[in-house]
């Protein structure tokens, strides 16, 4: 019978559905994918403010960069968040590098906060960490050396 | 005997053959009596002189009345004061169409809506109450308004253009394509306080958008601009845009700033973020229960219903759906779970 068959189908169907929504992890991804996923669009909406400034942007991707450097690293989810940024936020790769780091070291709001972090991303370039050099004072670039 | 300027003005009811209204100049009632002899035409009698006409041009009429001795001062100033705005002349000082014409182009409405018969019926039952405006057609807002708008809008840039102090423009171009499947190129020019004007919008479909052609274009659109007064060059990170960016630069002023656009750079992050296994499969099941729950028909009936609630309606919206699914999910899990169970008898001691 059609009908029957149908039916059938739908109460299948029904049972999937609910089985999916009743599984625990699921949720669990879900929450731990959002986690990180909010944070980068959130720096996307800075980027995307009228009165956004590059200093702003850099600063949140570097705040969530220091979270997921922190963070503990056995979680692959993490660490592929972290490779994602790499990937794309390293002098080698990003010709503008310079040019977001400046603003950002320029607004005495940020305090320099991240600048170890932004030490550790100089260090992928090729020929030295030479923007922090050109950007600072000698005296603090040879501190952060020291630290490193 | 009452003159003409105590007469009051007196209703105007539709249908009356004897009173009929003055549709483009009300205050000429006071002058002229009308009387419906067809359609679409009256006959008019001076109430200052012994002239009857059947011209049905308010201009004429107009200039009748503001010269026929038998008519009042008061009323020829009220005449010539008030009634006069709704002349062509009047609506093109004060830029009704203008206005219009923005309205439109703003919030990008298709031209085709000032055609559609229950826009225009909208229009002249609001024209009842106040005014007798009625707005310009789709082929003058398209051929003559919208691109005055556009001129006047070059001029007031280029105005800025000469007014603002050096680097101080940043160049931003991208590539879209719309809902017709046109390939568009944009480039904008954007100042230091944010402000931001459109420097051209091109159709790129049958030239294609290679880095030369990229390159074209925005060499036809930074003309008008200084090169000391550009400061940065902003594009996506397509291969065609950098390539086409890092030639205008160095062919026109090599100490332009040059970068990628940042939002376009965390969109790349986040593209490949979903190319973790884990995250696609999570994301294709969730994707089913949302589809799931929209292609219900119980709850897109509970979702209508409350959305049809008049007080409270954006809050109730939230609650009350949210409330229905647990609910229904609540009640659907349990039956789920208990499927297997036997089933309670139903007859009692």
């Amino acid at each position: 019978m059609p009908r029957e068959g149908l039916r059938r189908e739908a109460k299948d169907n029904l049972d999937n559905t609910l089985t999916l929504f009743a599984d625990d992890d699921l949720w669990i991804k879900v929450y731990k994918s959002l986690e990180i996923l909010i944070r980068l669009t959130k720096c996307i909406a800075l980027a995307e403010r009228a009165d956004g400034t590059m200093g702003d942007t850099f600063a949140s991707i570097l705040r969530l960069y220091e979270d997921l450097h922190s963070n503990d690293w056995s979680d692959p989810f993490k660490a592929h968040a972290l490779s994602c940024i790499l990937h794309y936020v390293n002098p080698m790769d990003l010709e503008e590098f310079d040019l977001m780091l400046a603003p950002y070291v320029l607004d005495k709001r940020f305090g320099m906060r991240y600048l170890t972090i932004c030490w550790h991303l100089a260090r992928f370039q090729k020929n030295g960490p030479h923007i922090l050099n050109v950007w600072l004072p000698q005296r603090i670039t040879q501190s952060l050396s020291k630290k490193v | 005997m009452a003159s003409i300027s105590e007469i009051p003005y007196s209703p105007i009811r539709r249908g009356n053959e004897e009173n009929c209204r003055f549709i483009k100049c009300p205050s000429l009632h006071s002058v002229f009596h009308r009387k419906r002899i067809g359609k679409k035409t009256y006959e008019d009698s001076c109430k200052g002189c012994p002239l009857i006409t059947r011209a049905n041009d308010n201009s004429r009429l107009i200039e009748h009345a503001l010269l026929c001795s038998g008519i009042e001062g008061v009323v020829k100033d009220r005449i010539r004061s008030s009634d006069n705005h709704h002349d062509k002349q009047y609506r093109e000082d004060h830029g009704a169409d203008k206005l219009m014409a923005e309205f439109f182009a703003r919030n990008q409405i298709p031209f085709r809506v000032t055609n559609c018969p229950i826009f225009r019926k909208f229009l002249s039952v609001v024209s009842c109450l106040n005014s007798e405006y009625m707005p310009p057609g789709r082929e003058t807002l398209s051929r003559n308004l919208i691109p005055e708008l556009a001129a006047k809008a070059r001029e007031s840039f280029q105005k800025l253009v000469n007014e603002t102090e050096d680097f101080s423009f940043s160049i931003e171009l991208d590539h879209w394509e719309d809902l017709n499947g046109n390939s568009l190129l944009g480039i904008i020019a954007t100042t230091n306080s944010g402000q931001q004007h459109l420097l051209r919008l091109e159709n790129c479909s049958m030239t294609g958008h290679s880095h030369l052609k990229i390159f074209e274009s925005i060499k036809e659109a930074i003309k008008d601009i200084p090169a000391f007064e550009i400061n940065s060059f902003v594009t996506d990170n397509a291969s065609n845009c950098l390539k086409a960016r890092k030639k205008i630069v160095a062919e026109i002023d090599s100490r332009w700033i040059q970068h990628r656009c940042m939002a376009h750079l965390l969109n790349l992050i986040i593209k490949r973020l979903f190319t973790y296994e884990d995250l696609k499969e999570c994301l294709t099941r969730v994707r089913k229960l949302t589809g799931f729950i929209r292609g219900n028909q119980s709850t897109s009936h509970c979702r209508q219903n409350t959305q049809s609630t008049e007080t409270h309606r954006r809050s109730l919206v939230f609650l009350h759906v949210s409330v229905v699914y647990a609910l229904s999910f609540k009640r659907g899990v349990a039956k789920h779970n208990n499927r297997d169970a036997p089933r309670r008898s139903q007859t009692r001691g």
